[in-house]
């Protein structure tokens, strides 16, 4: 497969961190591979995707900006083993997040972001997968804690309970398989979530209760979590 | 007044003695009354360094407390976290408030006694240093151990109150609730003898002329503090003992599917537990008093106001311990008097309070850190009691009841009515025993992050309680408007430490120990008797007082004090001394010889640690051994006691004479016996109280006792061992060794009563696994052992005197206390054997 | 505990019936009144650092400290304590008509029994973690413990009443609304304590008789989850009527596919969470007396899941 070229480095600069169900954010959409970044509502990372290998990369370097954000339940460092690129991107908005998590959402900025961006231009983007809006991912998250999904499964952001019968979902959205078995694809993990054993035969995980609507958010928010 | 023991009170007059006084006395009081070096730093008995370390090692059980909370409160910040697991987090909230109220509120108080008083009393040490000295090694050295075990994971986890049947060996298996039962048991006896210490002393060692309207008024409140430790704390004594043989041996006092009751464990730790918290706010209260009378430069308004809340607040607050009960179930009418009771109890407290307003009203306005803390005591505790009386309604009870309501309540309560004024006067009193004052402006700030910080954790909790979040929980499920509270709460939490870490930082700077001599003076124009100047010996001379105030109205006392020219200007038999004075109006009655440094009391302290720790890890061998030493301990102790000087009669300044060695009821000694008793005969009466309660709780345990008939030989044998007890004091003029025959005589008495009457019981086919009347049985039982085994060591201690010749004629003090407390054992006994076979009678 | 209340209003503040609305009212006066007494005190203390020499002299006599310490609140508390004493006789389980609903609850560490009676106390229905109740009808409950004291509160019914081993405690509550109230063991009981919860679920009547009438019929599914249930020693502590299993340790799951809850009012009830449980209890709730099932294959787990799914 082909490197994008680097034009794409433009990236987009609005990082959907700690949005809570509902929560509405104005961002700007610019350049080419528009890549909205989520994480859970009590981590925003700066995405520093050292050396991501992705299945239609080959070797290229995501960069991407992002925001930091000093959260108190933080596990994984940000190590920045990238680039954090500086935003150029004027006119982003962003409002804080509401809710006691206080999570912040810190603009990184600087002139060595045009720098690096130059360092960088060897190396080709990945072409990653569209990802759904950022409601639909706070939906998906608070409705993974109403139904009570960490009965099984040991979840990010999720505090309690983290049950250990399935396999832990951290960092989802970059398994390439789900249940080993179909590819990791949104409409594909929405059917799963809501009816596994019709498209897995025999997975432990039963059907259950829960509207379309419900299985889709919460695809969308496995699927935004990539660290 | 008339005279309450034949003294003149013109005698008083001839003070300030006029000349100088003679070369050498006072750097003779120096010697006598030496700085220690080395290791006597453990040996010293002298109030002004026992104090000290008291009050230093209860602020360090505050701040470690303090941090097991800030533990809590991060763990508490949001939902469902993990910084805390369940096992540990249930450990941290039970050793929070074990530690707070047991090693950490009582001592602090009971610290600022001993320190204080024998300065505010113008006494040159408490009338027991050696006991004090005992109490606290056993305090310290227990404590210290006890606190360790959560750093090995064997911390109780039950809950500060330990109810069973959580706590009993079905659902508590391991050493955890033992660590809790044994380990409070070294602060009971702590606390027992600083409460005899601080009765004794507040009573008959005033300075002369110091009649009881004329004490400060911190004396008072330690006065009541410690006769209402000596009534409350028996029980406690009782509940602790009764649980661990229950853990131990299988007694069933508190299993229900035995015959026990659990609800008798409640109403034993409530009995206690409430009277606790006014024995932790009435010294800070006495405090508080002080300080606002010197803050606004004013006497206190309203001193025989304050004085009779105080005893009004003291006698109410017994009878209100079930209202930690509303919940159990208990009648209508029965919640009903103890919500009256509670309700009542708040009144002597607002009279305080607007006492303290009163004064301020006509003094001169101050915002010195004195005063700010003073302040800020007043809004918190006023705040808290009025949450009291809002949960003392029985049906808003029912519903804050074992709420984090509760939690907001008990925490203004106790932080506006003992931490603030402990603060207070750390400001208001450092000076005395430092050679530098804290920083005023630093204190500003600390004042403002308690205070704010203090409210920001706690008044949100009123709302989390009422949201529906009980106490004791390790973590709350989201969702359910939990979040905010708690986690407001817990930034108040850092911010009320922060201020603490600045205090501790200021304290760092600035303290400098000066226990006698070179202190920083009375910064805050205080006017009564700790601010003249004094060294080891306390001050150089006992003056005579005739006021309040005494500094304020007299303005040349200092100097005379300083020169010698009242009582004791030197030592008059080459010892450490003071005077001992009547109870109501002061007047000098004999010299009291005091000790020096000894090692005993240490030895003995940290045998007794020594032996409650080995017990609760099960190292029995090691736990006899260690008790055995500290009973010898004592024993050798005691040895160095009741030695009469040569001196029948002193001159104790201006040609008035005193003897130096007194017996019978006005002897200093007497009076601890007899205080000592009333704790003995407190325990007692729980434990009747405890076979009343489980006779009518569980009547279908009850086996009919044996024939009331059959007690008559024991009645005999124990009225015999009385009148030998008695016999023993009337007869001594005629030989020491006769009176010693017959107190071993009493003894052997009480002893073949006691088998006779366990023999008994034993027959009927009562055994103390059988049942709850068994178990309570049983448990009078070995309380009259353990009266006849103390007995028999004192009754040999006497034998042993008399047989070295040091049995004074024709009276003696190791004489007289054995036969008070042969004679009291008689009575318990006599009493346990009918009491016993008087439930259940059919 | 599960589904989202905002805990806005408080629950106390939140009356549902006539055993807690005159408490809330009281806590009002309570609160109301609380603040005022602070808010003169506060005044007071104001008075007294900067007010007009006047009334600091006013403030600074024996006469105020008497009225304002004593009189005042004499006064005051005495009529409080007087509507105490009587909303707690009218409130006091003592009050019974014959009327009542009777249930029986059971604290357990860590759930709870739930066993309704009939007028004259016999055993009809026997359930846990959960209470139906009829709208409008006073339910008096018996609360028992059968290890430690546990304590009973579901605030916005009524006030909490303590289950002591040895004793019979009685309380009154009655919701006036249909809906679903929650409470929590009020009650340090050890381990998971705070993870104790509990539902009262209150029907129109029409809908209580329908539930009831649900009940009372036995199981009668089986198949494979059943043989697995009863062959991997789930029946040693759990009963379902109809079916062999009849262990008495843990909850009866006659029922518990229409539970709203699983673990004692902590997860919502669903085939997910079902298994989920049944795999390892241990991990979502640390310390309660259900053991872990590591040795059921994926495809037993869904059996047995599957099947008590069905036991609605």
């Amino acid at each position: 497969m082909l490197a994008p070229p680097v034009g794409i480095i433009g990236e987009l600069a609005v990082k959907i961190a700690g949005v809570e169900a509902g929560e509405a954010r104005a961002g700007l959409a610019v350049a080419f591979a528009a890549e909205t970044m989520t994480g859970e509502a009590s981590r925003l990372g700066a995405r520093v995707a050292a050396a991501e290998r992705q299945r239609f990369a080959g070797g290229a370097k995501a960069v991407v900006m992002g925001r930091r954000v000093a959260s108190h339940q933080r596990e994984e460092e940000e190590k920045g083993s990238g680039a954090h690129l500086a935003g150029t991107i004027v006119g982003v908005r962003w409002f804080p997040k509401r809710g006691a998590r206080g999570c912040r959402m810190i603009w990184k900025g600087g002139f060595a972001g045009s720098m690096l961006l130059m360092l960088t231009a060897c190396d080709p983007a990945p072409i990653e997968p569209p990802l759904a809006d950022a409601a639909a991912i706070a939906r998906g998250k608070a409705a993974a804690a109403r139904l009570g999904c960490g009965a099984c499964h040991d979840m990010p952001g999720i505090d309690w309970p983290k049950g250990q019968v399935g396999p832990p979902l951290a960092a989802f959205g970059k398994r390439g398989l789900i249940a080993g078995q179909l590819p990791n694809d949104l409409p594909l993990l929405a059917v799963f979530i809501r009816d596994a054993p019709a498209v897995v035969p025999g997975s432990t995980m039963p059907a259950i209760p829960m509207t379309a609507r419900e299985a889709r958010d919460i695809a969308a928010w496995l699927q935004s979590l990539r660290d | 007044m008339r005279s309450e023991t034949g003294f003149d009170p013109a005698l008083y007059d001839r003070f300030p003695t006029r000349g100088s006084r003679p070369k050498g006395e006072e750097e003779e009081l120096r010697r006598i009354w030496c700085k220690p070096k080395g290791w006597e730093y453990l040996t010293v008995v002298n109030n002004n360094y026992v104090g000290i370390y008291y009050l230093g090692t209860a602020f360090l059980f505050f701040l470690t407390a303090g941090v097991l909370a800030l533990l809590m409160r991060a763990q508490l910040a949001a939902p469902m976290l993990e910084i805390l697991p369940q096992g540990t987090y249930n450990q941290v909230f039970t050793m929070h408030g074990t530690v707070m109220m047991f090693l950490f509120a009582v001592p602090a108080v009971e610290a600022a006694g001993v320190l204080l008083l024998p300065q505010m009393l113008a006494a040159r040490d408490l009338p027991f240093p050696r006991l004090s000295a005992y109490a606290f090694w056993a305090y310290a050295v227990g404590g210290l151990c006890f606190f360790a075990s959560i750093f090995v994971g064997l911390a109780p986890d039950g809950g500060w109150f330990m109810y069973p049947p959580l706590t009993s060996k079905a659902f508590s298996p391991g050493i955890n609730t033992d660590f809790w039962l044994l380990g409070i048991g070294f602060i009971e006896i702590s606390a027992i003898a600083g409460a005899i210490e601080i009765i004794v002393g507040v009573l008959r060692t005033r300075a002369p002329g110091m009649s009881l309207d004329k004490m400060p008024i911190f004396a008072w409140s330690m006065l009541v503090f410690a006769v209402m430790i000596v009534i409350a704390f028996p029980s406690i004594i009782l509940g602790t003992l009764l649980l661990e043989i229950e853990r131990a041996l299988g007694w069933p006092f508190f299993d229900a599917t035995r015959g026990g009751d659990p609800m008798l464990w409640q109403h034993l730790f409530w009995f206690f537990g409430h009277p606790e918290v006014y024995i932790i706010f009435l010294p800070a209260a006495g405090m508080m008093s002080m300080i606002v009378a010197a803050v606004a430069r004013e006497e206190l308004v309203g001193y025989r106001l304050i004085v009779l809340a105080m005893l009004a607040t003291g006698f109410i607050s017994f009878g209100v311990w079930a209202h930690h009960m509303f919940t159990t179930g208990m009648p209508p009418m029965t919640t009903g008097f103890f919500s009256a009771a509670s309700m009542a109890v708040s009144v002597p407290a607002g009279l305080q309070v607007f006492s303290w307003i009163a004064t301020l009203a006509i003094g001169k306005r101050s915002f010195n850190a004195p005063g700010l803390f003073v302040l800020g005591s007043i809004i918190i505790f006023v705040t808290g009691g009025l949450t009291g009386v809002m949960v003392a309604m029985v049906p808003f009870d029912w519903q804050a009841h074992d709420s984090y309501f509760i939690v907001a309540h008990l925490h203004y309560v106790l932080i506006g009515g003992m931490v603030f004024p402990l603060f207070a006067a750390f400001y208001y009193w450092i000076p005395m025993v430092s050679r530098r004052a804290l920083s005023e402006p630093l204190a500003k700030w600390i004042f403002g992050l308690m205070f704010s910080g203090m409210n920001i954790a706690f008044l949100p909790m009123h709302l989390a309680g009422l949201q529906g979040m009980p106490r004791r929980v390790y973590t709350y499920l989201p969702g359910q408007g939990l979040e905010l509270p708690n986690l407001i709460s817990t930034i108040g939490a850092f911010m009320l430490a922060a201020g603490v870490l600045l205090f501790l930082i200021d304290l760092a700077r600035n303290f400098r120990l000066a226990p006698g001599g070179g202190n920083a003076g009375n910064v805050y124009d205080g006017g009564t008797l700790e601010w003249l100047p004094s060294e080891l010996y306390s001050t150089r001379s006992i003056p005579v007082v005739r006021s309040r105030e005494p500094l304020r109205d007299d303005p040349k006392l200092v100097d005379d004090v300083a020169a010698g020219r009242y009582f004791l200007p030197g030592s008059a038999t080459g010892l450490r001394e003071t005077i001992v004075t009547s109870p109501l109006l002061a007047e000098p009655q004999y010299l009291q010889i005091m000790p020096g440094p000894s090692a005993w009391p240490f030895a003995a302290a940290v045998f007794t640690a020594g032996f409650f720790l080995a017990l609760t890890v099960q190292a029995y061998m090691f736990g006899w051994v260690s008790g055995v030493l500290a009973v010898a301990s004592v024993l050798r102790w005691l040895w160095e006691t009741d030695r009469p000087v040569e001196q029948a009669e002193v001159d104790i300044g201006a040609g008035i004479m005193v003897p130096t060695y007194v017996t019978g009821p006005s002897s200093h000694g007497w009076w601890a016996m007899v205080i000592l008793l009333v704790v003995m005969a407190m325990i007692f009466i729980m434990a009747l109280f405890g076979l009343a309660f489980l006779w009518s709780n569980q009547p279908g345990f009850w086996t009919p006792p044996p024939k009331i008939g059959a007690a008559l030989p024991v009645a005999l044998l124990y009225g015999s061992a009385l009148v030998a007890a008695l016999a023993a004091r009337r007869l001594l003029p005629r030989g020491a060794g006769g009176s010693a025959g017959l107190l071993l005589l009493s003894v052997l008495a009480a002893g073949v009563a006691l088998w006779l009457d366990w023999s008994n019981w034993r027959a009927s086919g009562l055994g103390p696994q059988a049942s709850g009347q068994g178990a309570t049985i049983y448990a009078l039982q070995a309380l009259q052992a353990f009266a006849v085994g103390t007995g028999l060591l004192m009754a040999a201690f006497c034998a042993a005197r008399a047989l070295r010749g040091l049995v004074s004629l024709p009276r003696n003090n190791s004489v007289d206390l054995t036969m008070l407390f042969l004679a009291y054992t008689a009575v318990q006994g006599l009493v346990a054997a009918l009491f016993g076979r008087a439930f259940g009678m059919p | 505990m599960t589904s989202a209340g905002s805990g806005w209003p408080p629950a106390v503040f939140d009356p549902a019936g006539p055993y807690s609305e005159p408490v809330t009212t009281l806590a009002w006066a309570l609160l109301l009144g609380g603040t005022a007494v602070l808010l003169v005190v506060l005044a007071a203390l104001w008075a007294a650092l900067f007010g007009s020499a006047k009334l600091k002299a006013r403030l600074g006599g024996e006469r105020a400290i008497w009225i304002l310490g004593f009189a005042f609140p004499a006064v005051v508390l005495t009529g409080l304590l007087v509507w105490g004493l009587m909303l707690t006789s009218s409130l006091s389980a003592t009050r019974v008509t014959g009327q009542e609903m009777r249930v029986k609850i059971i604290g357990e560490m860590w759930w709870w029994r739930v066993h309704y009676q009939d007028a004259e106390g016999r055993e009809t229905l026997r359930d846990a973690n959960e209470l139906h109740i009829s709208v409008g009808t006073p339910v008096l409950l018996e609360l028992e413990a059968a290890d430690v004291i546990h304590s009973f509160w579901v605030p916005r019914l009524g006030g909490k009443m303590d289950m002591i081993p040895g004793r019979t405690n009685r309380l009154l509550i009655q919701a006036d609304k249909p809906g679903i109230y929650k409470g929590q063991c009020a009650e340090y009981c050890g381990g998971p304590h705070a993870l104790m919860g509990f539902i009262v679920v209150a029907h129109a009547p029409a809908d209580f008789a329908r539930w009831r009438a649900s009940r009372l019929p036995a199981s009668e599914g089986e198949g494979p989850g059943l043989s697995l249930f009863l062959s991997s020693g789930c029946a040693a502590c759990h009963t379902i009527r109809g079916t062999p299993a009849n262990g008495l340790a843990g909850p009866d799951l006659t029922h518990v596919g229409s539970r709203h809850t699983l673990g004692a009012g902590i997860l919502p009830n669903n085939p997910g969470t079902m298994t989920g449980w049944i795999a390892d209890a241990q991990a979502i709730k640390p310390g309660n007396r259900m053991p872990a099932y590591h040795q059921f294959t994926g495809e037993e787990l869904r059996a047995v899941s599957d099947y008590l799914v069905t036991l609605k």
